[in-house]
């Protein structure tokens, strides 16, 4: 199980690595199109704001959380005894469980109603939006599944990510 | 309870939550919801919930924070900053603080062409913070350079936070633009005339650069900084001229840093997934802030908090109106998200101000420069958090805002002339005819 | 009680100080104070492409919805919004789409769907090409990057061979003056107001390239049927006047933002006939494959009948509108009320 979770987490960290290298791609074509020419990808702004973005934001946020990249304010952690870290650490745990449950929740129902009328942004091209919506209950879940086995598991089976989110 | 009660125990409950070491997003989203709840109802809650993710961070102007994020992530992996920054010791050597003050001077070159703040400190955040520790500088002083002067890119056009001004209060977009320069460049001034004479008066927070490089090496040195002035002419020089947006010109930038990368035989397969894996990961820490302030912002509007604020100004003169919105915003800039901060306060200033006859230029110049100081003032400051995402635990997130600390008092002087003396804003613009 | 009404427009557009910031202080009065709603601006509350769920939800109770930001929720809007690129009369395109929002069962219906109760409808004024250089005949437009919005315009664009772009609106003024666009289209009231497209263009080609159509007021369908019979009336009767001083504000916004661009030395060009030929080319084209396309892409059943429905009720809304002083919002209202509003019953409309 705790490896299971282990290796998604990190497919999707992957996945969403891959959703910035496609950004990058997709403009770069878009504009070498419009000026070499005169023809830009139609749908680009489209396809980057529905996929690349959702992707690279949602899909990551078991990773973040993993690796310790969640934005923390650490005023009073810093000052209170090793007890009460601990009890903050799971109080956190579970807030921010809750909190993102809430949203996989909700963002599962916008998801179904997407698919179930065949959401699509008009542009140039016509694009279709609904997948994409499935990538935040997705991205939600794993999240809450990471933090909830933290908290049962506490520091012993804590799982940890190869290397920090975050390092240089 | 009435509506507005909710509205202060929900503030407190965000700060509570963040004191528990709660991730200040989910403090904000988490207070939002139940708060939305207990005033309006589950459905009103779920609604809102609903309503805001996909929208919010679906957006074709934010898409430019990931690639400016990955182009200094591919500029500090293949080591394109280091023959810059030699450099930059070269020319700066004899000044105190000298690379925090070419960091300043080099934000603003960069603001000039990026038009959002944030961007620009998760840009120097991965290429000067290095450098600057590697020097043995003071961490609060090599981060808070990069947190303030990354904030001169919302001042100096193009700007992001000054186009959604005018959109709010309906005044000219060039006309701003304009009006924004000269205040930029001095700030831009203040801070590294502060920079000197604090590292003047001490020393031991910016060493001395000792110059033993021989005329050869400092050429070979030289020769090695091309890389990066090459990218940023090319991202200023196409947002210049307008051939790219802002995104293009960060997806156009870093896909310049990997070529660049590429032909000096540093891009490889590892570097390339973890610098892409980091920049997903970063933007998804930043995103996740700016999601639980939108859905904070509509918590605080629906507890007409705003409206409550601005009951206090029946019957002041303009001025001490203008003061007191300076301090409001100063004080809802130290916990809230900028724009969400001007979404709410404008629709409910502007006709305040239009009935007092206030310029609407000069006050969106205050405006800008009070987001700016916004960014970078804890306890919620997305400059400052970029830079604590971008350095992990290199540094703390009280040490870079002890840093800033000296960077907003400078902000707070430039912030007092530019009440008193109008001029500095209107003066440019009046020369252009506008 | 305190209700909220959501705006995705700034405070001072058209469509917000003049469509809400009255009609709410109006319905105030009118209902005794029953209802009164708070204005939540610029989107402040909830963005645009989901206000039409939000109102749904109850998240807020009155909000205005472009269908053309959810046309896979709204298909048959969608589909009239479609035929907007027709446009020739703003006026009789608001109040065709007013008529056929409130009478035809089909598009009730839609708006039921979501919990939502469509009161009333507007048109943006006919858009205009804004140019960086004079155009005239087709070929003079081949190869311009011109900025777009929506399938009909890229379509029309794509059609006279030049290149339409697709960038965001807060991007068309820097985009303009900086040369990577050539032209946008929109409708004359930015001219001077909003992006104040005044301060660059250079060019206004006045060729009529149809106008965009959305939903003024539509409410939550909870709140509608909590309502006293008493107040939807009071309601009702409100709702004639304030979407006629919407379209005399946009009126009057096209009249004042072409004389100032004349006086700022902009040049007002009348549209070439070989252009008008092209447009009417592509405009005959475009419905003529309407219907099968909407099918086709929103599986939806043929909606032909409501097509003809549409085109039907702005020649009927230009034939009323002949020798009304369209500067006049109580002589509209009047009209509007007479033919659409009086026959609505509060017992019966917006609760099945
Ligand atoms: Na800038
Ligand atoms: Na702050």
């Amino acid at each position: 199980m705790v490896k299971l979770v282990e290796r998604l987490t990190r497919l999707l960290a992957w996945l969403a690595g891959l959703a910035v290298l496609l950004m990058m791609f997709h403009v770069m074509i878009d504009v070498l199109g419009k000026y070499l020419f005169s023809a830009p990808l139609p749908g680009t702004a489209e396809v980057v704001a529905a996929y690349y973005m959702i992707g690279a934001v949602f899909l990551p946020l078991a990773w973040v959380e993993l690796s310790g990249g969640s934005i923390v304010v650490e005023v009073i952690y810093e000052k209170v005894p090793e007890r009460a870290q601990k009890v903050m650490l799971i109080l956190a745990d579970i807030v921010s469980a809750v909190y993102y449950s809430v949203l996989a929740w909700f963002s599962w129902g916008v998801a179904k109603h997407a698919y179930k009328v065949n959401e699509s942004v008009d542009g140039i091209w016509r694009i279709t939006t609904w997948p994409a919506k499935f990538l935040l209950p997705f991205g939600f879940c794993l999240v809450v599944v990471v933090l909830v086995m933290r908290v049962f598991m506490g520091e012993r089976n804590r799982m940890t990510t190869t290397h920090s989110a975050v390092e240089i | 309870m009435e509506r507005l009660e909710i509205g202060f125990v929900g503030i407190f409950a965000i700060l509570a939550l963040i004191g528990i070491r709660v991730p200040i997003g989910v403090a904000m989203g988490a207070t939002a919801f139940f708060g939305i709840w207990a005033m309006m109802g589950l459905g009103a809650a779920i609604g809102i919930s609903k309503a805001i993710p996909f929208n919010l961070i679906g957006d074709w102007n934010l898409s430019a924070i990931p690639m400016f994020l990955f182009m200094g992530f591919v500029a500090v992996e293949a080591g394109l900053t280091r023959g810059l920054f030699g450099a930059a010791r070269i020319f700066l050597a004899r000044i105190p603080g000298g690379l925090a003050s070419s960091t300043v001077f080099a934000s603003a070159l960069f603001g000039a062409a990026s038009g959002s703040s944030v961007a620009t400190s998760a840009a120097f955040s991965r290429i000067a913070i290095p450098e600057m520790l590697n020097s043995k500088y003071n961490p609060g002083l090599a981060t808070g350079s990069v947190a303030a002067a990354g904030t001169l890119a919302a001042l100096i056009p193009p700007s992001v936070l000054m186009i959604v001004y005018c959109l709010l209060v309906d005044s000219s977009i060039n006309t701003l633009f304009i009006a924004g320069v000269v205040p930029g460049i001095l700030t831009a001034i203040a801070f590294i005339v502060m920079i000197t004479v604090r590292c003047m008066l001490n020393p031991n927070l910016a060493p001395r650069y000792v110059d033993t490089t021989s005329a050869a090496e400092k050429w070979a040195l030289i020769r090695d900084a091309w890389p990066l002035p090459v990218v940023t002419f090319v991202v200023m020089g196409g947002i210049f001229t307008g051939a790219f947006t802002a995104t293009e010109s960060g997806a156009v930038g870093a896909f310049l840093a990997c070529v660049i990368a590429a032909v000096r035989g540093k891009l490889n397969a590892p570097m390339l997934k973890r610098a892409l894996v980091d920049t997903a990961s970063g933007t998804s820490a930043i995103f996740m802030i700016v999601l639980g302030a939108a859905l904070f912002a509509r918590f605080v509007a629906l507890a007409t908090i705003p409206t409550w604020v601005m009951g206090f100004f029946d019957g002041y003169e303009t001025m001490t109106i203008v003061i007191l919105v300076c301090i409001i915003l100063v004080v809802m800039g130290t916990f809230m998200e900028e724009i969400s901060i001007m979404l709410l306060t404008m629709p409910v200033l502007v006709p305040l101000l239009n009935s007092h006859g206030v310029d609407l230029t000069w006050f969106g110049i205050l405006v800008i420069k009070l987001m700016t100081i916004g960014l970078i003032s804890p306890p919620v400051g997305m400059n400052v958090f970029v830079i604590k995402s971008a350095l992990g635990d290199r540094v703390t997130l009280n040490q870079i805002f002890a840093g800033v600390t000296w960077f907003i008092v400078v902000d707070l002087f430039v912030l007092a002339a530019l009440i008193a003396f109008p001029q500095i804003s209107l003066w440019l613009p009046g020369m252009m005819g506008r | 009680t305190d209700y909220q009404a959501t705006n995705w427009m700034a405070p001072s557009h058209i469509l917000n100080g003049v469509a809400y910031e009255p009609f709410v202080k109006e319905i105030t009065e009118a209902t005794g104070g029953d209802v009164k709603f708070e204005i939540y601006s610029s989107g402040s509350l909830v963005p645009a492409p989901t206000t039409l769920q939000a109102v749904g939800d109850g998240v807020a109770q009155l909000g205005i919805v472009a269908a053309s930001y959810t046309p896979s929720e709204l298909p048959l809007s969608g589909l009239i919004n479609d035929l907007a690129f027709l446009t020739r009369d703003d006026y009789a395109a608001a109040f065709a789409l007013t008529e056929i929002g409130l009478m035809n069962p089909e598009l009730v219906a839609e708006y039921g769907k979501h919990n939502t109760v469509f009161v009333g409808g507007y048109s943006t004024p006919i858009y205009n090409f804004f140019c960086m250089k004079p155009i005239s005949d087709p070929a003079s437009v081949r190869g311009l990057k011109i900025r777009t919005a929506g399938t009909a315009q890229n379509e029309w664009i794509a059609f006279l061979g030049a290149t339409p772009v697709a960038v965001p609106m807060t991007d068309v003024y820097t985009g303009l003056e900086r040369g990577s666009l050539d032209c946008t289209l929109s409708d004359p009231t930015n001219l001077e107001f909003g992006y104040k497209f005044w301060e660059i263009a250079k060019v206004v080609n006045r060729l009529p390239q149809g106008s965009s159509l959305g939903a003024t007021y539509v409410y939550n369908k909870d709140f509608w049927a909590g309502l006293a019979p008493k107040d939807r009336r009071a309601i009702l009767d409100l709702t004639g006047l304030a979407l006629a001083r919407a379209q005399v504000a946009y009126h009057q916004g096209v009249e004042s933002a072409l004389k100032g661009s004349a006086e700022r030395g902009i040049a007002i060009m009348d549209p070439d006939p070989a252009m008008e030929a092209k447009l009417k080319e592509f405009q005959d084209g475009m419905l003529a494959g309407l219907a099968k396309r909407t099918m086709d892409a929103r599986g939806i059943a043929d909606p032909s009948p409501i097509i003809k429905q549409y085109i039907d009720l702005t020649t009927k809304w230009s034939g009323l509108l002949d020798g009304i002083d369209r500067n006049d919002p109580q002589a509209l209202a009047k009209l509007v009320n007479e033919q659409i509003y009086s026959k609505l019953d509060e017992n019966t409309f917006g609760l099945n």
